[in-house]
């Protein structure tokens, strides 16, 4: 039993290479040896909002490297240590000269081709949420060098920053807690269009136009209502029944299901007597009601995947 | 086609294209026809049910939501309450409100009555719902409906090829005599939700987890909502309510509720192990999307006229 937890890169600062001999970029990560510049090569990875608790135990913990592009035909070599900070910082400073974590691991890079490497940091992870100044949510940081053999020709492996999902990350499974509630997300309240001194306002009867508060207006153009495209009946011969809708984005509909002589809104799946549901995409409303279900579908010229 | 008569209003009816335009006339709209708040108390096996008269001689649209005081009941994971006068879908899962018991209420219309069901849920309880009905039908028709003409009066438009003056109520592709289904273009909201990899087994035999997105809405009151979940990026969108149910133990539900502050929408999963079986495991993390359109009408206003 465990609970897995995927961490990402917050921004290009988290990723970060230096020459050994001098020179240094963020933005983008290498490991191995540059022959062009005569110098081994070493990166740092930071990983932001790291939900552990402080000396919770860590089931397992793995670092995934993608690599973008690769240089030689040896294997690329190299240690990988914790940045033994409590919260670590980004690397618009260079994090070579900061401490580091004594549990330590290696691994290497074999395959002559881009893809991923992954290391086992489990007891990295766990001493630094070990830390006393570790708090749940701090960013967690790794460095990683070349360890030196294979120097004879540029030999190493890269990765810039590309934003999510093509970095690489750090995933920690939890033990023993089976029972999980995430963090959960909030979205502000936007904001209402300014009133308008144009366009069309209804009240409802008895009430004056003019006065009349937004709850009291049958219609007012300062809102949108849908605008139905197409509306129709069907007869399903298959399960999923595709409806082509033939506009170019995901639109808003509605369907709606026969049994019997009465009709169910979809999606209709009480426990007791499933009618059925649809989803839609940029093609099709695909329903999920069974062949031969008779079915009434509006589809609107408005935008759901706005 | 796109036409150089009738009437559009946007923020520039020149450029903006028909799906960002605020009001069209080529194109037909929504129309609540009939609202307001309906009951029943269930009889002691837990069944009840409540028919409300609307005369139209068709199915017409409906949509009912639960009004609840929510409070989360899944085994394994606590994600709350919720205050008084809240609302959430029904004829499926929810957490918030019973949760497979949710999904025994459903509603449907007939040429004559909404109908709102509740089988086998709690015996001799009170439930409360607001319905909507529109007068645009959920099937194809196109004889009389009982429905009176509005008269020589107020603002029509016709669908092509219909007479304005004496077309039928449901061929208006908009009346002033029917409250418009409207909402803010800023309160289309979305946000993604991400869930661990999580599965039962022989010593933790059930395991649940969740999270959920509340987005604040700033109305004031609780308002009608309708809701999607996909994947992430999006590329394809299913309406909520939603839930899976694995041999009788439900194992994956996205809904959620409306109250006066926000709307929550929650993800969860569960997992069940049974002599030797799982129901279900879910190997690896999942992230979500979820969209939300908040309408600004009020779940807790009054009754049609």
């Amino acid at each position: 039993m465990a609970n897995e937890v995927v961490f990402q890169h917050e921004s290009y600062l988290d990723m970060y290479y230096q020459w050994d001999s001098g020179g240094s970029n963020t933005g983008s990560f290498s490991v191995g040896y540059s022959a062009v510049i005569g110098s081994t090569e070493s990166g740092a990875l930071r990983f932001a909002n790291v939900v552990i608790p402080k000396n919770y135990n860590v089931s397992s913990a793995t670092l995934l490297i993608k690599i973008g592009s690769r240089r030689g035909t040896s294997p690329v070599k190299s240690r990988v240590y914790g940045l033994d900070e409590d919260n670590t910082g980004d690397f618009s400073s260079s994090p070579g000269s900061r401490d580091r974590t004594t549990a330590t691991t290696t691994g290497e890079y074999s395959p002559t081709g881009t893809g991923s490497q992954t290391f086992n940091v489990t007891d990295i992870v766990k001493e630094i949420v070990a830390r006393s100044g570790w708090t749940s949510g701090n960013h967690l940081g790794f460095w990683i060098q070349d360890d030196g053999t294979n120097q004879s020709t540029s030999n190493d492996i890269y990765n810039s920053y590309n934003g999510e999902p093509n970095d690489s990350y750090l995933a920690v499974r939890l033990d023993a807690e089976p029972n999980f509630t995430p963090t959960p997300v909030s979205v502000s309240a936007p904001a209402f269009p300014e009133p308008q001194s144009y366009g069309l306002k209804i009240s409802k009867p008895g009430q004056n136009v003019f006065t009349a508060s937004e709850n009291d207006l049958y219609l007012t153009t300062r809102r949108k209502q849908f605008k139905i495209v197409s509306q129709g009946q069907v007869t399903t011969n298959a399960n999923p029944y595709n409806i082509a809708h033939g506009l170019p984005y995901i639109p808003f509909a509605e369907v709606f299901a026969k049994d019997g002589t009465t009709w169910y809104r979809l999606p209709s799946l009480s426990s007791f007597d499933v009618i059925g549901d649809f989803s839609v995409n940029a093609t099709n409303v695909s329903v999920n009601t069974g062949i031969g279900t008779v079915l009434y579908y509006y589809i609107f010229i408005d935008e759901l995947s706005t | 086609m796109p036409q150089n008569h009738g009437l559009k209003i946007g923020s520039n009816i020149l450029t903006n294209t028909d799906k960002e335009l605020n009001f069209s006339s080529e194109y037909s709209t929504l129309k609540f026809y009939k609202w307001g708040n309906a009951q029943f108390t269930t009889d002691g096996s837990g069944n009840g049910t409540v028919s409300i008269l609307h005369d139209l001689k068709y199915s017409p649209i409906a949509m009912v939501f639960r009004n609840i005081t929510p409070t989360w009941s899944s085994g394994g994971i606590d994600l709350g309450t919720g205050s008084a006068n809240s609302f959430c879908n029904i004829a499926s899962v929810n957490h918030y409100a019973g949760g497979i018991l949710n999904s025994r209420f459903t509603a449907y219309t007939d040429a004559n009555y909404l109908v709102i069901v509740g089988s086998s849920v709690t015996p001799s309880t009170t439930y409360n719902f607001r319905y909507y009905i529109l007068v645009d039908q959920s099937e194809s028709y196109s004889s009389i409906s009982n429905v009176s003409q509005t008269g020589n009066f107020g603002f029509k438009a016709s669908k092509p090829d219909v007479s304005v003056e004496t077309g039928k109520e449901y061929e208006m592709s908009y009346s002033s005599k029917y409250k418009a289904v409207q909402y803010y273009p800023s309160h289309i909201q979305t946000t993604t939700l991400t869930l661990p990899a999580m599965w039962a087994n022989q010593y933790d035999t059930y395991v649940d987890e969740g999270t959920y997105v509340d987005f604040a809405h700033s109305l004031g009151y609780p308002p009608f909502f309708l809701a999607y979940y996909g994947n992430s990026p999006i590329t394809s969108l299913t309406t909520i309510p939603y839930h899976l149910i694995f041999s009788g133990y439900p194992t994956f539900s996205v809904n959620g509720f409306s109250d006066s502050s926000k709307v929550r929408i929650y993800f969860w999963r569960g997992s069940t192990y049974d002599a030797g079986d799982v129901f279900d495991s879910w190997p690896s993390a999942t992230t979500i999307s979820v969209k939300l359109i908040m309408f600004t009408e009020n779940l807790l206003g009054e009754a049609s006229p």
